[in-house]
């Protein structure tokens, strides 16, 4: 907190809650260390026998800015210290909801006692290392969702810590995320009135796109995006979020800008097609609208800003729904006050994007 | 095995210029020279098909084949008699033999390769053309409500452009034609698959990306032919599309799932097949209609052979590749194939479809095919971003391609964030001299239907992806049935941008119209 004293420029009341923020286990031997006694062999010996992911040599180590190692030379993220500094402090950021990376791969885990352990060692270090040292923090509970008993297991034991604010899915599955195995992670995350996230990343065993593997680091980042759009019709057309009326999906890290669009032409295929999903009682428009929430960065930047304020009169529901998130300390950080500096919002609206969407989606205190 | 392999040398017709080449090729009645393998890379410099079948291996190595009397029941004699192509009267455009012709020296090379179509054809219509327009349209029509209903804002328009009527003429960029069935590509399959449909379980595509049921696959007002599916009659196509009043031309797609026979040799056949199908049965027959040529589009260098044997047929305008691919159509395995579209002057057509066995999405099979249906707008950006980021129109400068009806809506959010990406990326691609964006505003361009988007949001997405530059009017007929192509036009659109949607673009793309504007 001395660090926000120090900056006078600040201007006092301007705050942000961050919803993407990432945090890492600071080597591979701290993973070792947080795994039970009984895992920390195989884990050595084979590891989790991952699905094989996208690697692309422009990816960046860790992801990370280069400026954002700490001092001491561990991963980024892994620095409470240096996360206060370079983010919390720096821009008076009210809360930020934790999305833990310990390793990239480890919803591809197949070993699903392996995947459900390292969950529970990564769920129990956040709380010790993060949760409990900072007040400001609130995290994601990381399950293994290719097995969803494992998964449904984790959440029951953690989600009676209120600091613990949304299950966490990565958008790389092995089944689109509407599949019926997946309906017990909803049905426990709705029951604690939990928000279900799913971030950009994970591997699923499928090639990157519907088109077999992208050649690049660029395509596979920018077309994350598109497997966003199919895993929202998925979600929406699998009547999921007909059952659970009070399920609240939160969208992290895959863009904001394309919903419109891929809620037209919904409607539209619905129009034609509702006689195939005769359990969707509603248009859907109406399942998005109710139960989606977006997180900005990477926020599309049009070459006219104006081009981005004109998506949240397109699909009106969006500014109720959009949250600002960084994405510390990956490379493609967007900083609070630069992102959505030139579009032309509301100031009702850049302070609902800001903070107030998510202190609502989150129930976070004043 | 010798008397078999001494057959096909009996049968094997001279080499050049030979006019008998494709009645040989068809002419299986008293021939066992079952074609073996259509070894693309190694003889694509063959000018006919019957010389492209010769064996590349022993004949001993191959399978007896059964007798010709022997066939299936099911496929009566008279199914599989070889049927020749209709001669035409003008040797210039003889049917496939004018691509064997085209490469001998018949068609000169300085003379637009669209020349014999629009000459005489083209003239006439455009006459009559505007007549019709002048006539005024029925602003009452059922099918242009619907289209305004969609979401283009054509109510409007519609009344305004009757009490000014232009006369401008129409090229809809994107009609069906059907393969009925198999039986309708036995006189263009070569005696060794004409076999196999008889004998055996295969009858061509399995399965269709646009099943016969699904709604989309056919409009209410598409009239359904007698012999056979929606989009399968000529006498209809005309009757729906290419006679209303503006029509000068229309381009066919074939989305006849070639890339879901995984044999390579079989695909390439039917493949084959099929272009020869739409020669023979729609091209020569309509000279209002081009076409996008069918490839097996799963192995590049036999799309590429089939590109050098069809591509330079006036009537093909363009390659049709399935959206989904088993692979994105911008890795360096497909340069070949956009290299040599693009040096006949052919558009690449990322068409809606694709069954590659592949999972539709990135995360494996949804569960409905209105998911699939939806999803398929995303897996055209993930083709956009490889044709991009691969560097494909780097390499082939003069390489054009449209998205077909796969919706455009899409198209600016992708390219805001791409370009963000390239941003931080591009040393990565240091192949790219622009923004992303800028290549596809370049070099693709985009059919309007379906059209899914309610009017205020169809004007923003217009604004921000230059959408009177970039969209070709398509009905997708018989996927949709209009009556008033206008009535498509947004209602925002000058004249100047409602011409250049309704037919300016895709004349200039396609090298319709005129003689100046064919290449």
């Amino acid at each position: 907190m001395t660090a926000l004293e120090e900056r006078p420029a600040a201007p006092a009341r301007t705050t942000w809650i961050d919803c993407d923020v990432h945090i890492a286990m600071p080597s591979p031997a701290a993973l070792r260390e947080n795994l039970p006694e009984e895992w920390r062999e195989r884990h050595d010996r084979y590891g989790g026998n991952p699905f094989h992911a996208s690697l692309y040599p422009r990816m960046a180590l860790g992801a990370a800015r280069t400026d954002a190692w700490p001092p001491d030379g561990s991963a980024p993220g892994s620095s409470l210290p240096f996360l206060r500094e370079q983010l919390l402090d720096r821009w008076a950021i009210e809360y930020a909801v934790l999305g833990p990376i310990v390793r990239p791969d480890q919803a591809g885990m197949r070993n699903p006692g392996y995947a459900a352990a390292l969950a529970r060692a990564t769920n129990d270090w956040v709380v010790r290392e993060w949760l409990d040292p900072d007040p400001r923090l609130r995290s994601s509970i990381v399950v293994p969702v290719e097995d969803t008993e494992y998964a449904v297991a984790e959440i029951e034991r953690v989600a009676g810590d209120p600091r613990f604010v949304q299950v966490y899915l990565q958008i790389k599955t092995s089944a689109p995320l509407g599949n019926r195995r997946y309906w017990p992670i909803y049905e426990a995350a709705a029951a604690h009135d939990l928000p279900v996230s799913i971030h950009f990343g994970g591997v699923g065993g499928h090639p990157s796109t519907a088109a077999g593997w992208a050649s690049y680091y660029l395509e596979d980042h920018a077309g994350n995006a598109q497997t966003f759009q199919h895993q929202l019709v998925s979600l929406v057309c699998s009547g999921v979020l007909e059952r659970l009326p009070d399920l609240r999906i939160v969208l992290i890290e895959g863009g904001v800008a394309w919903a419109p669009a891929l809620v037209w032409r919904l409607d539209a295929a619905f129009e034609r097609m509702h006689d195939e999903v005769p359990h969707l009682t509603r248009r859907p428009s109406e399942y998005v609208a109710d139960h989606v929430w977006f997180t900005t960065q990477p926020v599309e930047e049009p070459p006219d800003p104006r081009s981005l304020a004109r998506v949240f009169d397109d699909l009106p529901c969006l500014r109720d729904r959009v949250m600002y998130s960084s994405d510390y300390p990956h490379w493609d950080f967007d900083a609070p006050d630069q992102v959505l500096r030139t579009v032309p919002l509301d100031a009702a609206l850049r302070a609902k994007i800001m903070t107030g969407n998510a202190r609502e989606l989150y129930r976070l205190p004043r | 095995m010798s008397a078999r392999r001494s057959s096909v040398g009996r049968a094997r017709p001279s080499r050049r210029g030979d006019s008998t080449a494709r009645r040989a090729r068809h002419d299986s009645s008293e021939r066992s020279d079952i074609p073996l393998r259509i070894d693309a890379t190694l003889r694509n410099d063959a000018t006919d098909m019957t010389e492209r079948n010769e064996p590349a291996e022993p004949m001993d190595r191959i399978e007896p084949v059964e007798p010709i009397d022997r066939i299936d029941p099911l496929l009566p004699m008279d199914r599989i008699e070889p049927v020749l192509p209709i001669e035409s009267s003008d040797p210039s455009r003889s049917p496939i033999p004018g691509v064997c012709r085209a490469a001998a020296g018949w068609i000169q090379p300085e003379k637009s390769r669209h020349a014999a179509y629009v000459d005489g054809a083209f003239a006439d219509r455009h006459g009559s053309v505007r007549h019709g327009l002048a006539s005024g349209v029925d602003a009452t029509d059922a099918g242009r409500t619907r289209r305004g209903r969609r979401g283009c804002g054509a109510r409007d328009r519609t009344a305004r452009r009757k009490v000014t009527p232009v006369p401008t003429p129409i090229v809809d960029a994107n009609v069906h034609a059907v393969v009925p069935s198999v039986t309708a590509l036995l006189p263009y399959l070569p005696a060794f698959w004409r076999e196999q449909v008889a004998t055996t379980a295969f009858r061509g595509a399995p399965e269709s990306a646009w099943p016969p049921g699904m709604p989309m696959s056919r409009h209410p007002d598409a009239r359904v032919p007698a012999s056979g599916p929606p989009g399968s009659d000529l006498a209809l196509l005309r009757e729906q599309v290419l006679d209303l009043p503006g029509i000068e031309s229309a381009v066919l797609q074939c989305a006849y799932a070639i890339e879901s026979i995984r044999n390579p040799d079989g695909a390439a056949a039917v493949a084959a097949a099929v272009n020869d199908w739409l020669v023979a049965e729609w091209l020569e027959p309509e000279p209002r209609l081009r076409a996008s040529m069918v490839v097996p589009s799963h192995t590049p260098g036999a799309a590429v052979a089939e590109i050098e044997r069809v591509g330079d047929h006036p009537g093909f305008v363009q390659v049709f590749l399935p959206i989904r691919s088993a692979m994105p159509y911008g890795r360096r395995e497909y340069h070949p194939l956009h290299a040599a579209a693009a040096e006949r002057g052919l558009v690449v057509g990322l068409g809606y479809g694709g069954l590659t066995g592949n999972a539709p999405t990135g995360v494996g099979w949804p569960t409905y095919l209105v998911e699939e249906f939806v999803g398929m707008a995303a897996v055209a950006q993930s083709q956009l971003m490889s044709l991009v980021v691969e560097g494909v129109f780097d390499a082939v400068p003069a390489l054009r391609a449209v998205v077909v009806e796969a919706g455009f809506t899409w198209l600016p959010a992708m390219l805001w964030r791409l370009d963000k990406n390239w941003k931080g990326l591009r040393r990565e691609v240091p192949w790219l001299r622009r923004a992303p964006s800028e290549y596809v505003r370049e070099h693709v361009r985009f059919t309007t239907g379906p059209a899914d988007a309610p009017a205020a949001g169809l004007r923003h997405v217009l604004d921000d992806m230059w959408g009177a530059e970039l969209l070709l009017y398509g009905s997708g007929y018989p996927h949709d049935v209009v009556a008033d192509p206008r009535a498509a036009v947004p209602a925002h659109f000058t004249d100047e941008e409602a011409t250049a949607m309704l037919s300016g673009t895709a004349r200039e793309l396609y090298g319709l119209g005129s003689p100046a504007g064919a290449r």
